[in-house]
């Protein structure tokens, strides 16, 4: 797999997680991130993802798996915290 | 939103989605499976002489015209594969179709390979290549029914017209609460929520994908009706010839396929053409006719292909020009770029394998968000027991939709993933033990699959649900335990690839037994000592 696609979807996977720990209803930590703060660092993490991926594939390609990776994520993250809950007791 | 228009538009999500629920988690989990077909077809083809290697590029002319010369009838539609694997043939392929058969529908298909011996002659034999993984793909395109052919096509569009309605009806319900539950999962006492959120993370998050999914759906399977509307509205009826280029008149004397371009040359346009095009076969169509056309199949990695199996450039075989790139990828107008998109999106055929696997995973969590709904309408008629004074009490009986609604959740839907995981094992044990084995592909899913459902209503969902889980767990784990027993034992006549793709096929057989095996744990953990005024307890006792 091409390196810069490997590089976005990380970025894209850290905007994603930044943006899920700004939430109220994450379920990773005792509290939430600060929800701004938190929120443009996801924003711009998001964006750097997509404009590498966008180096390395057509503008269609690299939107749809951008979209696809994030929908993927943001369905996992809650789950992982439910699991992690799940495990500590905490519900 | 006034609330008496969010109890309409709830009670046609719960409707809608409950009719159309368990045949979309047939289609999903089968059509998650069918990210991975070639892998499959891989891993279910035996070691053959004529397959599992490709043809040297400069033997391919000599093969062709051999071929052509004592099968005249090849020249129709014949393909020359550029890459080895275990299930495609070391040569040339082409199949005849069994006269009155639905296009869709191969299943009748003849195959015959041609391959050259050590001495350069053409010999052909018939191929008899596993239907395995175009039987899981059926199972994906029609919803769990056998044949993919008209009536069960528009059977799967009513199936996805009823889904993109509960998609709609779904996200109105959502929307009041839409920004203050946005990844809310809280599990707890309160199991309505509890499955009303695990459905709701899903069915929101990835809405896009399901909206690709649905529209998608309705369109394959209604095209056939599109294209008449179409022709007789915009086309005045004469769509055949709409986009014919005139060429060559119809009764031109037959062309001699020994003058055609060699294949390393047509390739060489291709590449010329798009670069980064990487080509996996040449589809030889009508050579002896005027029309002569031969098909560059490949993929871009950096672009969306408007098929399942890739795109396409058609270059003219005898004198080499590109006659036209409507599905090449990358190379595409914009609005055939658009149109092909949809397919893309509904297939997955962009960004390479790590866009399979998500598509793989967001399969698998549809066919949860089905699940899931069923569970929360069980939850939601679910019956409670009144406290006693002392605050015991002896659980009610449930209603019978409940306990009906939940025996066939769990027998529809286990009993796909029991019957799909068992078909899967049959490739390898029945090969060379049965005279048809693709019937027998059909007759275990099914088998399993009716078996499943009956024993759910036999005894309740509660105790099916354990029972099926362990067995969808054992029939899972026989996938790679098949393949070890195969190395370590060949006169058990059986066999085990070592590519990559094929062993993943283990390793991921592997990892969804392991899932199952937690799944049935944690069923069982529900059933014993969760609370017994519900259809998911097989405890009865006052508590």
């Amino acid at each position: 797999m091409d390196r810069n696609v490997i590089l976005g979807l990380l970025l894209a996977a850290a905007g994603c997680a930044s943006v899920y720990l700004a939430s109220p209803n994450q379920r990773w930590r005792v509290a939430p991130w600060p929800a701004w703060p938190a929120r443009a660092a996801g924003a711009l993490l998001l964006a750097a993802g997509l404009i590498v991926l966008l180096q390395v594939l057509r503008p269609a390609a690299g939107s749809f798996v951008f979209v696809h990776w994030l929908m993927l994520l943001l369905v996992l993250f809650p789950y992982l915290g439910a699991l992690r809950g799940a495990r500590q007791g905490t519900g | 939103m006034r609330s008496e228009f969010i109890r309409i538009y709830k009670s046609v999500h719960t409707w809608t989605g409950i009719v159309a629920g368990m045949a979309l988690f047939i289609a999903f989990y089968a059509g998650a499976i069918t990210l991975f077909k070639e892998p499959l077809a891989r891993w279910a083809t035996p070691p053959s002489a004529t397959h599992g290697t490709a043809v040297p590029l400069d033997q391919a002319p000599n093969l062709i015209a051999q071929t052509l010369r004592d099968h005249p009838a090849a020249a129709k539609d014949f393909r020359l594969h550029l890459k080895a694997a275990e299930h495609l043939p070391s040569g040339l392929a082409w199949q005849v179709l069994e006269a009155g058969a639905d296009d869709h529908d191969h299943s009748s298909a003849r195959h015959f390979v041609a391959t050259l011996d050590t001495g350069g002659v053409a010999r052909v034999e018939a191929a008899h290549p596993s239907r395995l993984a175009e039987f899981i793909d059926t199972l994906h395109r029609v919803v769990g029914l056998p044949v993919d052919t008209d009536p069960n096509r528009w059977i799967m569009g009513i199936i996805a017209a009823l889904y993109a309605v509960a998609l709609v009806s779904g996200v109105i319900v959502l929307l009041p609460s839409l920004v203050k539950d946005l990844f809310a999962l809280r599990v707890g006492r309160n199991l309505k929520r509890m499955w009303l959120d695990a459905h709701n993370v899903v069915g929101i998050v990835s809405l896009p994908f399901h909206v690709v999914m649905a529209l998608t759906a309705v369109v394959f399977a209604y095209h056939d009706g599109f294209y008449f509307i179409q022709d007789k509205l915009i086309h005045d009826g004469k769509w055949a010839t709409a986009f014919s280029s005139g060429g060559a008149p119809a009764k031109a004397p037959p062309r001699d396929p020994a003058a055609m371009r060699p294949p390393a040359e047509l390739l060489a346009s291709a590449q010329d053409f798009s670069p980064s095009f990487q080509a996996t076969s040449l589809q030889y169509l009508n050579v002896t006719g005027p029309r002569a056309a031969v098909r560059v199949w490949g993929h871009d990695p950096t672009a969306h292909s408007p098929r399942f199996v890739g795109g396409f450039v058609a270059i003219d075989p005898y004198s080499g020009k590109i006659m036209n790139v409507d599905f090449l990828p990358g190379r595409q107008s914009l609005p055939n770029a658009i149109v092909s998109s949809f397919f893309a999106l509904h297939f997955g055929t962009f960004g390479g394998t790590p866009v399979q696997w998500m598509y793989f995973l967001l399969g698998l969590a549809g066919a949860w968000l089905f699940y899931s709904g069923n569970l929360l309408w069980v939850e939601t008629r679910r019956i409670k027991a009144a406290r006693d004074d002392d605050g015991s009490h002896y659980p009610p009986a449930q209603r019978r939709d409940a306990r009906w609604m939940a025996a066939a959740t769990v027998g529809i839907c286990l009993g796909a993933v029991c019957g799909i995981s068992l078909t899967i094992v049959a490739a390898k044990w029945l090969h060379g033990r049965v005279d048809d084995l693709n019937a027998w592909h059909q007759v275990l899913y099914y088998a399993v699959f009716f078996g499943a459902l009956a024993w759910a209503f036999g005894i309740g969902a509660a105790r099916a649900a354990i029972h099926l889980l362990r067995l969808a767990a054992v029939f899972t784990f026989a996938i790679p335990l098949t393949s070890l027993l195969a190395w370590l034992l060949p006169s058990l006549g059986m066999w085990t690839h070592g590519s990559a793709a094929t062993l993943g096929v283990d390793a991921t057989a592997l990892a969804g037994g392991l899932g199952f095996v937690w799944l049935a744990r944690a069923t069982t953990r529900r059933a014993m000592q969760g609370s017994t005024d519900s259809v998911w307890s097989i405890r009865r006792e006052k508590s």
